[in-house]
């Protein structure tokens, strides 16, 4: 799936308002705060990309993103 | 519930820095205290999410619920009649319908949201429509029962992306930042149809079927011209054509009068526009240019970038709602001031002036034979919208362009060191209603003229001067012993540059950002 896999490093890339790739880890990004992942997931809705609402707790990196976005 | 990414899409919108109540309902205690964590606010929205304010009544009792509803207006009653200084604006409620009824059980809903809007305009606090957009842009839209469920966000990104320019729009209309003039294409914008080759049978323009989008359309622009915008044409068109249909044709609804200036000929637009400012003595970028065809709105978008060119609806059916869109954008608006309402009256009466001094003698014979009629006084509380707008919207004969809000002047008016002078003037021909204004400072023995301007359209009556010497001559009865002035530059004022030097105030001190003047009384 990888125009899906690039919309959604587009979208990340544009609310952190720096590039991020499949390797960001949130932990590892100083800009990138809960606030900033709600901000994602509302930016992923608007394009219909769902990640299933469980598992926000467990995402930690731009991988996770695209992975749960995936199983949809 | 969270508003911190609404915050950010209101940032975006307004270009201002905002700031949140943190924590949850804790906007009740801001507005009770005043305190805004520390920060002093141009303004204050309070989004109201319906279904949490009211909460999840399992027996809908209308006491309770108005109990409830009295305790928060009381609280915004207080608020905005303690503090004239910072504009409120509340949401109206949306109170969705969740809980399962049978058909014919009472709904509560709706007499709540319309207790709630009466209360807000019997206090007089102007009301931000999110439960208007809610339903126009479709509650499945507006709201998130995921972002709920997730992180307290009420809305979706296109909701918040919604509310944002509601409170944008606002925020431009508190700021008076308004255009003033709408370039109207004829053929396939007010009428479907080219007039010139269809005739005035064959243009599609009807009060019903195809041609009533048409005429929805031209009922909007009216609203807008009733309310001080200035309406032109610009149309490729042999004159006489044109005429005819604005003239003749039934289904019209703006006629001749309701335009300052038409323009039916072979020029180029560009060119037509441009003698439009200049015939209106206003600037470029207080234009919006309408014209279905993409071709001359490009050349317009080139040859002038300050005029404003929105894209025209591809689907006509939508030509209603595309005047509200820019209604909304471009031409926002607070309160009316009697000079809004006769906007275009006053142009038209302009004109007639300027034909009598065409064939006048001379300026002093032309200045007498309009047997004006001048009143300067300070303001008062009526006054006060008007002398806020006179401060945002003039930029031509105004010494130092500062912008202020109707509370600033408020604060101007109850303040002991402030006078805020205004002049009304009229003429044999009618009355130009309030036109110029003074800010005056009052230190111990000095006073300073923070503001001095004048609307352009009295220029060259000479009551400039006059209207100086009352202030001064009230400022000799003050005992002050001089005046300080300022004429601060830019890119429309050079016109009053020397104006201080030529109402005998001598140079004080000369920076590249302003001079000030002195005067001793």
């Amino acid at each position: 799936m990888v125009v899906l896999k690039d919309l959604i490093i587009s979208i990340i890339s544009e609310i952190l308002n720096s590039p991020v790739n499949d390797f960001t880890k949130i932990s590892e990004t100083k800009s990138w705060d809960s606030l900033k992942t709600m901000q994602i997931i509302m930016a992923l809705d608007e394009e219909g990309i769902f990640i299933p609402l469980e598992k926000f707790a467990s995402i930690e990196s731009v991988q996770d993103l695209i992975n749960l976005a995936n199983k949809n | 519930m969270n508003i911190n990414t609404l915050l950010i899409s209101s940032s975006k919108a307004i270009g201002e820095e905002t700031y949140a109540s943190s924590g949850y309902n804790t906007w009740v205690q801001e507005l009770i205290t005043a305190q805004f964590s520390g920060n002093q606010p141009e303004a204050v929205f309070l989004i109201l999410y319906g279904r949490e304010l009211v909460g999840d009544v399992t027996i809908p009792d209308w006491k309770e619920v108005k109990l409830t509803l009295d305790q928060y207006l009381a609280t915004i009653k207080t608020f905005s009649e303690d503090h004239k200084d910072i504009p409120l604006f509340v949401s109206s409620l949306d109170i969705q319908h969740d809980r399962i009824l049978p058909l014919s059980a009472p709904r509560l809903e709706y007499k709540i949201e319309s207790y709630w809007r009466s209360a807000l305009e019997e206090i007089g606090v102007p009301i931000l429509e999110i439960a208007e957009i809610a339903r126009n842009m479709g509650r499945d839209k507006f709201y998130s029962k995921r972002m709920w469920y997730l992180g307290s966000i009420p809305f979706s990104m296109a909701g918040e992306k919604a509310i944002a320019e509601e409170i944008s729009r606002a925020w431009n209309a508190l700021k008076g930042k308004r255009k003033k003039c709408l370039v109207l294409d004829l053929d396939n914008t007010l009428w479907g149809g080219v007039i010139g080759e269809d005739g005035l049978q064959g243009i599609e323009l009807s009060s019903t079927k195809e041609g009533a989008r048409f005429r929805d359309f031209q009922k909007r622009i009216k609203d807008l011209k009733d309310q001080g915008v200035l309406l032109t044409i610009v149309s490729k068109n042999n004159e006489e054509d044109a005429m005819e249909a604005i003239r003749e044709h039934p289904d019209m609804v703006l006629r001749e009068d309701d335009f300052v200036i038409i323009k039916a000929n072979w020029e180029p637009k560009p060119v037509n526009i441009q003698n439009i400012a200049k015939e209106l003595n206003i600037g470029l970028d207080s234009l919006v240019f309408i014209d279905d065809n993409p071709i001359e709105r490009e050349s317009v978008k080139n040859a002038l970038p300050e005029v404003i060119v929105p894209d025209f609806p591809k689907d006509t059916s939508t030509l209603e709602s595309f005047a509200i869109e820019i209604s909304k954008r471009y031409f926002p608006v607070l309160k009316l001031t009697d000079e809004d309402l006769n906007k275009t009256n006053q142009y038209k009466v302009e004109q007639k002036r300027n034909e009598i001094k065409q064939k006048s003698m001379s300026i002093e014979e032309y200045l007498a034979s309009l047997e004006m009629k001048k009143t300067f006084r300070q303001i008062d509380e009526s006054d006060v919208t008007r002398a806020a707008q006179l401060t945002q919207k003039t930029n031509q004969f105004n010494l130092t362009t500062r912008r202020y809000t109707e509370s600033d002047i408020w604060n101007m008016l109850k303040s002991e060191d402030h006078q805020v002078w205004i002049g009304e003037l009229e003429d044999k021909f009618g009355s130009y209603g309030k036109v110029i204004l003074a800010i005056v400072k009052l230190e111990e023995d000095t006073a300073i003229i923070d503001t001095f301007l004048m609307s352009c359209r009295v220029m060259g009556r000479n009551i400039e001067k006059e209207f100086l010497n009352e202030i001064e001559k009230e400022m000799v009865s003050k005992r002050k012993a001089q005046i300080i002035a300022e004429y601060i530059p830019t890119p429309k004022n050079s016109v009053v540059k020397y104006f201080w030097a030529e109402n005998g105030y001598t140079e004080l001190e000369n920076k590249s950002e302003s001079v000030t003047y002195k005067k001793y009384l």
